[in-house]
């Protein structure tokens, strides 16, 4: 074989090997508003510490799923953020922590169809500060379970840290609550009562000549 | 008062070496530490708006040594688990970010690259740490490359309990990392586990032995 051959065997097998290492996270269509999903790299510095790999994301819009969830459900409509580690140096994973400017809640780990791993030995909500998952070390070609919380808001784009091997590293960009809320099904009826409400005033005042 | 103006400056440095002083605990200046093993690191990053701020200082003893030496109160053998078999690895953590904007810290990690943890080793923290400290909510080898430990957080001001693990090598310097609140990170060095002697013997045997073998191949060569 020629050296143009080896070459293109070569970009062949990185390209099948691409979406063989993403998790079914990064490629979930049925994430909020169809876009909402993806992976981002991370590699520790310094990067003689081994640290590097990826963590996929989608977030779900209220009252849908991954395939396959089994984790906590919350009773409001909240957005469902998901994460998942995948660890490809030599170091071993960590902690994983992702940065939150708005408010978020029930913080955990999950299941799904073809989402599974090292489940976290602690995961901590900062509230308005970040969200972290300590694991026991995910060694090189492994990956943590589905890391998740909970939020009223929309998704905007911020960032995530990892650590280990005494590196850090950054993952950029990577989904978080944004500022922007849902409204509650009860604020939407109040407001609906407002409304009727101004309306009969307006028809029974009496008309000025 | 142009007088008290003048002396804005001397109280300024007064109050910097009473902060200073009240930043750093014991390990930093314990004597009995090895020589060269004693000190303290700084960490620094900003992220989001916010600023992290840290500084871990650490300590390395000889095996035996940390169940004697005062300046650590009475650890006794909290602080050894070995009972004196290995080397003390101990260090302090202080969140020096600014009360405004400042990160709370959430991790702190020692690389280690000694291979497989050896069965003694054991890893903790020493709730007897003088004037008191943030106990971990975990302390713990992350496989065989890093001893974590988690916090819950470790707010501004505040400091940790002396953070500890113990094995059976002497030290050298690996990186550290230091993880913070709003996405702040900071890696710099700290004492670790040199790699074990036996490690290193065998890799200079294999060396020598990959050595001969090229000589041997030249030498039996087409003549």
């Amino acid at each position: 074989m020629n050296k143009l051959g080896t070459r293109l065997l070569f970009v062949c097998l990185v390209l099948c090997a691409a979406p063989a290492m993403a998790g079914p996270l990064s490629t979930d269509t049925t994430s909020y508003q169809t876009v909402w999903h993806g992976s981002t790299t991370y590699v520790g510095s310094p990067a003689s510490g081994g640290l590097a790999g990826h963590i996929d994301w989608a977030v779900y819009a209220p009252g849908v799923f991954p395939a396959g969830y089994a984790g906590y459900v919350p009773s409001p409509p909240e957005y469902l953020y998901a994460y998942q580690g995948f660890e490809t140096g030599p170091a071993a994973l960590t902690s994983v922590s992702v940065v939150l400017d708005n408010f978020a809640d029930h913080i955990g780990d999950f299941t799904a169809t073809g989402i599974s791993g090292q489940a976290s030995i602690s995961s901590l909500l900062l509230p308005f500060d970040s969200s972290n998952w300590s694991f026991n070390g995910v060694p090189q070609s492994g990956s943590t379970e589905g890391l998740v919380f909970f939020s009223p808001n929309t998704p905007e784009m911020t960032e995530a840290t990892t650590i280990d091997h005494g590196t850090v590293g950054l993952a950029l960009p990577v989904p978080s609550p944004s500022s922007t809320n849902i409204p509650e099904p009860s604020t939407l009826v109040l407001a609906m009562c407002g409304l009727v409400g101004f309306a009969i005033l307006r028809l029974r005042r009496p008309r000025l000549r | 008062m142009p007088c008290n103006i003048a002396r804005l400056p001397a109280v300024a440095l007064v109050c910097f070496l009473l902060v200073g002083r009240a930043a750093a605990g014991p390990l930093s200046t314990d004597i009995n530490a090895l020589p060269g093993f004693h000190g303290t690191q700084f960490f620094s990053s900003s992220a989001n708006g916010f600023t992290l701020t840290a500084s871990v200082d650490y300590a390395v003893y000889a095996p035996g040594v940390v169940e004697t030496t005062g300046a650590l109160g009475s650890p006794g053998f909290a602080m050894d688990p070995s009972h004196g078999a290995e080397y003390v690895y101990a260090y302090e953590v202080f969140n020096t970010s600014p009360a405004v904007g400042g990160a709370v810290i959430t991790a702190t990690t020692v690389g280690l690259d000694i291979g497989p943890i050896p069965a003694g080793a054991s890893i903790s923290h020493d709730p007897g740490t003088p004037e008191g400290g943030v106990a971990p909510i975990l302390s713990h080898f992350a496989g065989t490359s890093s001893a974590a430990w988690s916090f819950g957080p470790l707010a501004v001001g505040a400091h940790s309990d002396i953070l500890f693990f113990t094995m059976p090598f002497p030290p050298t310097t690996q990186p550290g990392g230091v993880q913070g609140g709003h996405g702040t990170i900071d890696s710099e060095g700290l004492p670790s586990p040199a790699p074990e002697p036996g490690t290193a013997a065998l890799a200079a045997i294999a060396a020598m032995c990959l050595l001969a073998a090229t000589r041997l191949r030249r030498q039996s060569g087409p003549k």
